[in-house]
């Protein structure tokens, strides 16, 4: 990855990051909630919407725009309002 | 460690307060969705009460539980008794530590556990008692009252005291047989009761009177040769004598006794009382209350406990006496004789001699009675004696 590329992505903060590791998910640039369940989670990330769909889904942590989540992940999608 | 508290919320919205607390920098920790009306959610004490700002009046919030050091000393606060009991349980525990429990005994062989517990009671090791924590003058009392013991190990086990001693062993060495030309003489005068020669002639035989030196078994053998060459004379042939004699030996042994003995009469006055231990500090009222110049102490033992903490209560009383001085009977100045006897044969007379009779005769002074006892006392009088085979050829062709 070039040097332009990385300092876009480290500066993108209106975009959708996820980090996924096993039962553990990071979710970066969280700006709103928009559904909070045990097996769906949709966060708003500035331009884009962010869902995470699986099971047993606890938030461990929620601060400074960062949501660490546990439980098993099954589906994560990305998308826009037109 | 820090305050912090696990909450229920409780409302229709629940990504409502999640962005409310995302706006105003609220951490939010182990948020669990239970249903669409409920969550439980772990939060700081100073952010609950911003929450609890923020949210209004559509949500409600109960605090399910709480951590952290106030919480804790606050739990502390309410519980004093049950703190102070357990301080107390721990303090009985502990000091009840410091106390003998059982004591165990191992290795012993010849001598008994009795008179090993005995010489450690004399000591201060005994059950009940506290722990000495050195326990160098125990092991030197055992070293000096039992002289088999060779090594003593002492060591605390719990409330448990083991003592494990070891003794010397009968390695008796294999005696190198004597071969030198010796005689068994009478080392004192006496009646001979029995004479068994291993070896040599016996020159000697039961009811004979013999002085001290006299031969007893001979090593000495008189022969004629088969050789015709040496003649018709007669050759002596010499050997190392042993055998065991046996000889009543007459001994005189004199006793000396007070012609008064002293005496306690109770005067029927007496203290009754209480006397407790407990651990190490002991109470006896009745030691407190004793005016008598002379008196004898009765204990009855109530209650006598080393688990779960040394105690013991009993009744004591404390009667009067008034010393007195009292004539010895005929018939108790014989018994105190013949006890005298006796614990002259245990620590005088070795193993294997014997007293087979004997007679006492009184006589008193002004203060004392005298016991002559005149013994006969059955012992090995046989002792060996070199043989000058010089003097004793020399001696023979005299006669």
């Amino acid at each position: 990855m070039s040097v332009k590329d990385e300092l876009l992505f480290d500066f993108a903060v209106n975009m959708p990051r996820v980090l996924v590791s096993g039962r553990t998910t990071v979710l970066d640039n969280v700006k709103k909630v928009m559904l909070l369940t045990d097996t769906e989670i949709t966060v708003f990330n500035g331009q884009r919407f962010t869902s995470l769909k699986g099971s047993g889904f606890v938030i461990t942590q929620l601060k400074d725009e960062r949501m660490l989540v546990a439980g098993k992940v099954e589906e994560i999608r990305f998308f826009e309002t037109s | 460690m820090r305050h912090h508290r696990k909450i229920r919320i409780e409302g229709t919205d629940l990504p409502g307060i999640v962005n409310k607390c995302i706006r105003n920098g609220i951490l939010l920790k182990d948020l669990r969705y239970k249903d669409q009306l409920e969550s439980t959610v772990e939060v700081k004490d100073d952010d609950y009460r911003r929450l609890k700002k923020i949210a209004g009046h559509s949500y409600r919030m109960t605090t399910i539980s709480e951590g952290g050091t106030i919480p804790f000393l606050n739990k502390i606060k309410s519980n004093i008794p049950t703190i102070i009991g357990a301080f107390l349980l721990g303090a009985l525990i502990f000091y009840q530590g410091l106390f003998i429990a059982e004591i165990r005994v191992d290795g012993y062989r010849s001598i008994t556990e009795a008179e090993i517990r005995q010489t450690l009671a004399d000591a201060g090791l005994e059950e009940g008692v506290r722990k000495p924590g050195n326990y160098d003058n125990i092991k030197a009392a055992l070293y000096e009252n039992h002289r088999k013991i060779t090594w003593v190990s002492i060591y605390e086990d719990g409330r448990s005291i083991r003592v494990n001693i070891a003794e010397a062993g009968k390695a008796e060495e294999a005696k190198e047989k004597d071969m030198t030309p010796a005689h068994i003489v009478a080392s004192r005068s006496g009646i001979i009761e029995k004479i068994t020669p291993l070896q040599g002639n016996a020159r000697a035989q039961k009811g004979d009177y013999v002085n001290k030196g006299d031969i007893l078994i001979s090593g000495r053998y008189k022969y004629q040769s088969t050789d015709y060459s040496k003649g018709d004379g007669f050759f002596y042939m010499y050997s190392h004598a042993e055998g065991k004699v046996l000889a009543k030996v007459p001994r005189q042994v004199t006793f000396y006794m007070q012609k008064a003995q002293p005496s306690e009469k109770l005067t029927g006055r007496s203290i009754p009382g209480l006397y407790i231990r407990i651990g190490d500090m002991q109470i006896d009222t009745a030691k407190i209350m004793n005016r008598y110049k002379v008196s004898v102490r009765r204990e009855t033992v109530l209650i006598d406990l080393v688990r779960p903490l040394p105690l013991k209560i009993s009744f004591v009383e404390v009667r009067e006496t008034e010393a007195k001085k009292r004539r010895i009977s005929p018939e108790k100045r014989k018994a105190v004789t013949e006890a005298a006897i006796r614990q002259y044969k245990r620590e005088e007379m070795t193993r294997g001699e014997e007293i087979v009779s004997y007679d006492i005769a009184f006589s008193e002074t002004e203060n004392l009675i005298i016991a002559d006892v005149f013994m006969e006392v059955l012992e090995d009088i046989g002792e060996e004696r070199k043989i000058d085979m010089k003097n004793e050829e020399k001696s023979e062709k005299d006669r």
